[in-house]
C-alpha cells in the first residue's frame, strides 16, 4: 500500500471513522497476526493480541508520529510488546500451548522478507538461536546465557556479531 | 563505561536484551550521546526487519467482525453531553421570563468575568502552543541530525574514526563517520568548548602530504557539535581526520593549534 493511502487511513482513524479501521485491518492484520503467532505459537492467543493491537491503534491513531518511524514499525512494536507480555504471563503460569506453526497457506513473502530470511540463514546456528531468543522470546542477555548454558560475554558477542552481520548484508531498508 | 563499550551494547539494546548494569549504563548514555542514539536507531531498524521477515498470516475470518463490533462505539465522547444543556437552557429561560433586572446584571457581570478568564486562558494556551512549537522545532532539528548520522551508519561501507584531544587536560573527543564511496562524512563531537570570539573550528582530511580543508563549525554551549563535512575527494582515501582552531571563516592550510585528531580505522 502506498504511503499516502496509509496516511489517509490514519487520518480517518484519528477522526473516529470505524470503516477506516476495517480497511486498516485488511492491510496490516496479516503482519500483526504473523508476528504474534511467531512469538506465541498459539492461534487463539495471537488473535487476542491482534484485537488488542488494532483497538490500541483505533484509540491512539492521532498519536502516531510518522517522523518517528513507519506504520509497520509502530504496529510491530506494539504487537511484539503485547505478545511478549502475554508470553511472560503464560510462562509464569507454566502453560505450554499447542504449537500452532504458521499454516502453509500463509501469504507469500515479499522480496524484502525473503532477503531478511536469507540474511538470517547466513548467520551461524548459534548466532541465529541467540538472536531469536532475544527477539521472539523476549529474553535478556543473562536469561539467554542461562538458557543456553553459555558465558554472558559469549552471548553478548554472539548477538552483537549477528546484528552487525545483518546490518552489513541488508544495508538500509528500501523506501 | 567508555563510549566505545556503550556503542557495543546498541545491538542488544535494540532487541530489548540488555539487563543489569549494562541496561542502566546504556539508558544513561542515550540521554547524552548522539552516537548511541544513532547507533540504537540503526539497530532498531534491523530489529524491525526481523519482524518483517515473519510470514504474514491472516487471522480467522471472524476476528475482523469482532474487532469492528468492539470498536463500534466511538472511543471517546466527541460532543458535550446533551444533558448538561438542559439546566442551562432552563436557567436562561427563567431569567428572561422573570425579567429580573438584578439577576440579568449579575449574569452579565459573571459573563464578563468568564470572558476575561477565558481570554486569560487563551493567552496561556497560546503561550503553551508557542513553547510547544519551539520545542517541536528543536526536536525536529535533533531528529534530522540524528537521521544524518544513522543513515551514514547503516551503510555497509561506513567507517568510523575516533578523534582524541591533543591537549592532555581537554575532555574533548569526536568521531567521524564516513562513506568512502560517496565521500559523505559527519563529525560528532563532545566536550569541545565553544571557540573564542573571532575563531572557528576547522576540519581537515589528511590523505597525502597536504591537509585538505573540510569545513568550519562551532560547538554548542554544552560542548557538543554535529557537523556534516562537504564531500571532498580526499575522504575516499583518508588516513587521518583532524580539527584545528582557526580564524573565523576558515583558512586553506592549517595555522592554529590542533585540537582533535585521529586515524581512519
Amino acid at each position: 500500500m502506498s504511503a499516502p493511502t496509509t496516511e489517509t487511513l490514519l487520518r480517518r482513524l484519528a477522526a473516529g471513522e470505524t470503516a477506516a479501521l476495517g480497511e486498516f485491518y485488511d492491510v496490516f492484520a496479516g503482519l500483526v497476526n504473523g508476528l504474534a503467532l511467531r512469538i506465541l505459537r498459539d492461534a487463539a492467543d495471537a488473535e487476542d493480541v491482534v484485537q488488542e493491537v488494532f483497538l490500541q491503534v483505533w484509540r491512539q491513531a492521532a498519536r502516531f508520529d510518522p517522523t518517528r518511524g513507519s506504520v509497520e514499525a509502530w504496529l510491530c512494536t506494539i504487537a511484539r510488546t503485547r505478545a511478549l507480555d502475554r508470553l511472560r504471563r503464560r510462562t509464569a503460569r507454566r502453560e505450554d500451548p499447542e504449537d500452532d506453526a504458521p499454516p502453509a497457506s500463509a501469504t507469500p513473502k515479499s522480496a524484502e522478507a525473503l532477503a531478511v530470511r536469507k540474511a538470517l540463514e547466513g548467520l551461524t546456528p548459534d548466532q541465529r538461536r541467540a538472536l531469536e531468543l532475544a527477539y521472539f522470546e523476549g529474553l535478556t542477555q543473562s536469561e539467554i546465557a542461562e538458557r543456553l548454558g553459555e558465558p554472558l560475554g559469549t552471548i553478548k558477542t554472539r548477538i552483537r556479531t549477528a546484528m552487525i552481520r545483518l546490518r552489513d548484508v541488508l544495508g538500509p531498508r528500501p523506501s | 563505561m567508555k563510549e566505545e563499550d556503550l556503542l557495543e551494547l546498541a545491538p542488544l539494546a535494540a532487541l530489548g536484551a540488555l539487563d543489569g548494569g549494562d541496561l542502566t549504563a546504556f539508558e544513561q548514555a542515550l540521554e547524552s550521546s548522539l552516537l548511541c542514539r544513532a547507533e540504537m536507531a540503526a539497530f532498531e531498524a534491523i530489529a524491525l526487519r526481523i519482524a518483517l521477515s515473519v510470514d504474514r498470516v491472516p487471522p480467522a475470518r471472524d476476528a475482523r467482525r469482532r474487532l469492528l463490533q468492539t470498536a463500534g462505539a466511538p472511543p471517546v465522547a466527541r460532543t458535550a453531553p446533551r444533558g448538561r444543556l438542559v439546566p442551562a437552557v432552563a436557567v436562561a429561560a427563567a431569567l428572561v421570563l422573570a425579567g429580573g433586572y438584578l439577576m440579568v446584571r449579575a449574569e452579565r457581570n459573571a459573563a464578563r468575568r468568564e470572558t476575561q478568564r477565558v481570554r486569560a486562558e487563551i493567552a496561556t494556551l497560546a503561550e503553551d502552543a508557542r513553547r510547544a512549537r519551539t520545542s517541536a522545532e528543536d526536536l525536529g532539528r535533533r531528529l534530522a541530525e540524528e537521521r544524518v548520522v544513522r543513515d551514514l551508519m547503516t551503510r555497509p561501507k561506513a567507517r568510523t574514526a575516533v578523534l582524541g584531544a591533543t591537549a592532555a587536560d581537554s575532555p574533548a573527543s569526536a568521531r567521524v563517520v564516513w562513506d568512502p564511496v560517496s565521500r559523505e562524512a559527519v563529525l560528532v563531537a563532545s566536550g569541545l568548548e565553544p571557540a573564542p570570539a573571532g575563531r572557528t573550528y576547522e576540519v581537515w582530511v589528511i590523505a597525502g602530504a597536504a591537509p585538505v580543508p573540510a569545513g568550519t563549525f562551532q560547538s554548542a554551549d554544552d560542548g557538543s557539535a554535529l557537523f556534516r563535512l562537504p564531500p571532498v575527494e580526499a575522504t575516499g582515501r583518508v588516513k587521518t581526520f583532524a580539527v584545528t582552531l582557526e580564524p573565523a571563516g576558515g583558512v586553506t592550510a592549517p595555522t592554529g593549534p590542533m585540537v582533535l585528531a585521529g586515524p581512519a580505522a
